[in-house]
């Protein structure tokens, strides 16, 4: 599982509120990683791993809090704004520059929790933050049911 | 092609975390009549937000300017303020310091060549839709990105925004062990470099060259990273700390951050300035004596002369470094013996000191001045887009004049190419900007 953002830009930091959310208690058979979010990292990240699950935050209009689950295997991923990180390489591109390059993991799900504050600073807000506990369980759903 | 004798090309660049910029080129009477190149750094904010902290901040304070070259950033803070403290920082530190710079380089320079800038060379309006062709390439470059990587977190502490580097050293400095580990991927590297540079070589590149006023860090002994005079193609060399005697930043209208030139009185203007180029052309044309014969060699047999003019291709002259900085790594990583400590100790004074480094896309230069309690009174930093700006413009004014021809699109392909070349942090993105035509 790996958890994408950024600590200082508020809701950004949803994927990694989530993946220290599920270090709290034992998730067995998964391990939990906290990224920035540059595809060339995500991409190194996921090497070799067969399942992976992602949780970013996203902004797709739908009311803050609300959580989407996407199958990278199936579904394209709606491209985000250009330019929204740093040297522009999200991670959108990232799922297209590992499928161009034949190096998605056998399974890929992503899940996005809408944010909807992105302005300088810490601290979720509250709709996003019951959004990664909905997350979060979802995240000890998928893992449970392949581990089974 | 288009007819109309008149034409503005306006570029505007989508608004990102780090700012916006933009372009446009205003055509009239079929004469380039204007050329702006407008950009948004956030560096002058923390000027201010500096002042007040203590000298041993600026490392950690600066790191965050850049996400792709906090090295730059911490190694010219800690060398001005070792100057202000009278301290000098040698040994094994030093060579820690430039292997540092090594894996900074690395990553930076193959992520600009592989996914920023070869796409433009190609034809592809990004990386992802290059890799299915390139797949191969693009692999290559991805690991030998990550050998960049791994030195950064090494010695930086993690791979992004290093927080291991202090005033006087580090906090921590590696086993003999841990650098050991990094010699097998290095001599892949060694390897992966020279793929791609048999790739980038074979590019197709304008034809045109200007002739700039080159400045980087010059060091003797050694090509430049962290120490040497701030030198110029026009017979220049200076100490970092008279930097600002010869060098000026100035408010430009069109642009929020300032624009770097060099001073240039002549009788009757005693304020006359004019463009310089930093960053890997200018290194390279000033110090290609001190490149490893392996990267002299490869420079050769890319056709690159000891001086490349044509700034497109400095897609192979970050190849050649990239060169370089793997061989540095690899000498660095041989000679290691751990120093007996991380950090020579700094005491504050009162005084003033500047470091110049060579950041991946050119000089970068921090001054402070502190307070006798190491408070710093006063900061300024001078990065490298903000010293390429000017020169950016007069290219975009040279290349665009004799292709009017052109269509709007190829034109536009072809200037944001020519603003790649700088590998400008405004850049971030390879599929950012967007065409406004306006009939005058």
């Amino acid at each position: 599982m790996i958890g994408i953002g950024n600590d200082e830009r508020h809701d950004d930091a949803a994927g990694l509120a989530t993946a220290r959310l599920l270090r709290s208690s034992p998730l067995p058979g998964a391990r939990v990683l906290e990224l920035a979010g540059g595809s060339v990292e995500l991409l190194a990240a996921w090497e070799g791993e067969p399942s992976v699950l992602v949780v970013d935050a996203m902004v797709s209009g739908e009311p803050p809090g609300t959580v989407r689950r996407f199958d990278a295997g199936r579904e394209t991923l709606p491209a985000g704004p250009a330019g929204a990180s740093t040297h522009g390489l999200g991670l959108a591109e990232a799922v297209g520059l590992a499928r161009a390059l034949g190096r998605l993991p056998a399974r890929l799900v992503l899940v996005g929790i809408e944010g909807t504050d992105f302005s300088p600073g810490a601290g979720l807000t509250p709709e996003v933050a019951a959004g990664v506990e909905v997350a979060a369980r979802l995240v000890r759903q998928e893992i449970a049911a392949r581990a089974s | 092609m288009s007819d109309r004798k008149s034409r503005n090309i306006k570029v505007a660049m989508l608004a990102r975390v780090e700012g916006e910029g933009g372009l446009e080129v205003r055509v009239r009477n079929g004469r380039v009549a204007d050329v702006k190149f407008r950009i948004f750094e956030p560096p002058r904010l923390f000027e201010a937000f500096l002042r007040g902290r203590g000298f041993t901040e600026a490392p950690d304070i600066t790191a965050r300017i850049c996400g792709i070259c906090p090295v730059a950033y911490q190694m010219s803070s800690v060398h001005a303020m070792e100057m202000a403290c009278g301290v000098t920082v040698g040994g094994m530190l030093r060579e820690l310091r430039r292997l540092l710079y090594c894996g900074e380089w690395i990553e930076s320079h193959v992520l600009h060549v592989v996914m920023l800038h070869a796409p433009d060379f190609l034809g592809y309006e990004s990386a992802v839709h290059m890799a299915a062709d390139h797949a191969d390439q693009v692999t290559n470059g991805l690991a030998l990105k990550k050998t960049g990587n791994a030195i950064v977190t090494l010695l930086g502490g993690r791979e992004i925004h290093p927080i291991n580097v202090r005033v006087g050293g580090f906090h921590r400095v590696p086993t003999k062990r841990e650098l050991r580990a990094l010699v097998e991927p290095l001599e892949r590297a060694r390897e992966q470099t020279l793929r791609m540079l048999a790739w980038v070589k074979g590019f197709d590149f304008p034809d045109f060259e200007r002739d700039y006023e080159f400045v980087s860090v010059s060091h003797p002994d050694e090509y430049p990273f962290n120490e040497g005079n701030v030198t110029s193609s026009a017979g220049l060399s200076v100490p970092p700390i008279e930097f600002e005697r010869y060098f000026v930043e100035e408010h430009a209208q069109h642009s929020t951050a300032l624009q770097g030139a060099r001073r240039a009185p002549v009788e009757g203007h005693p304020g006359a300035v004019k463009s310089y180029m930093t960053g890997p052309l200018a290194r390279y044309a000033l110090n290609f004596d001190r490149l490893t014969p392996a990267a002299q060699q490869a420079a050769n047999e890319a056709g690159l002369g000891r001086a490349c003019r044509n700034p497109f291709q400095s897609i192979v002259v970050r190849s050649v470094e990239t060169l370089y900085a793997v061989e540095e790594a690899l000498r660095i990583v041989a000679a290691y013996e751990p120093p007996d400590a991380p950090a020579v100790p700094v005491e504050p004074r009162a005084g003033t000191g500047a470091g110049a480094t060579e950041a991946p896309r050119g000089l970068l230069v921090h001054r402070y001045r502190l307070s006798a309690d190491g408070r710093i009174a006063e900061a300024r930093i001078v990065p490298p887009t903000a010293q390429n700006q000017r020169c950016i413009e007069e290219d975009l004014r040279d290349f665009v004049s004799p292709r009017l021809g052109l269509d709007d699109a190829t034109l536009t392909w072809q200037c944001e190419q020519a603003v790649r070349n700088y590998d400008p942090c405004i850049s971030c993105s390879t599929h950012f900007l967007r065409l406004r035509r306006v009939e005058e």
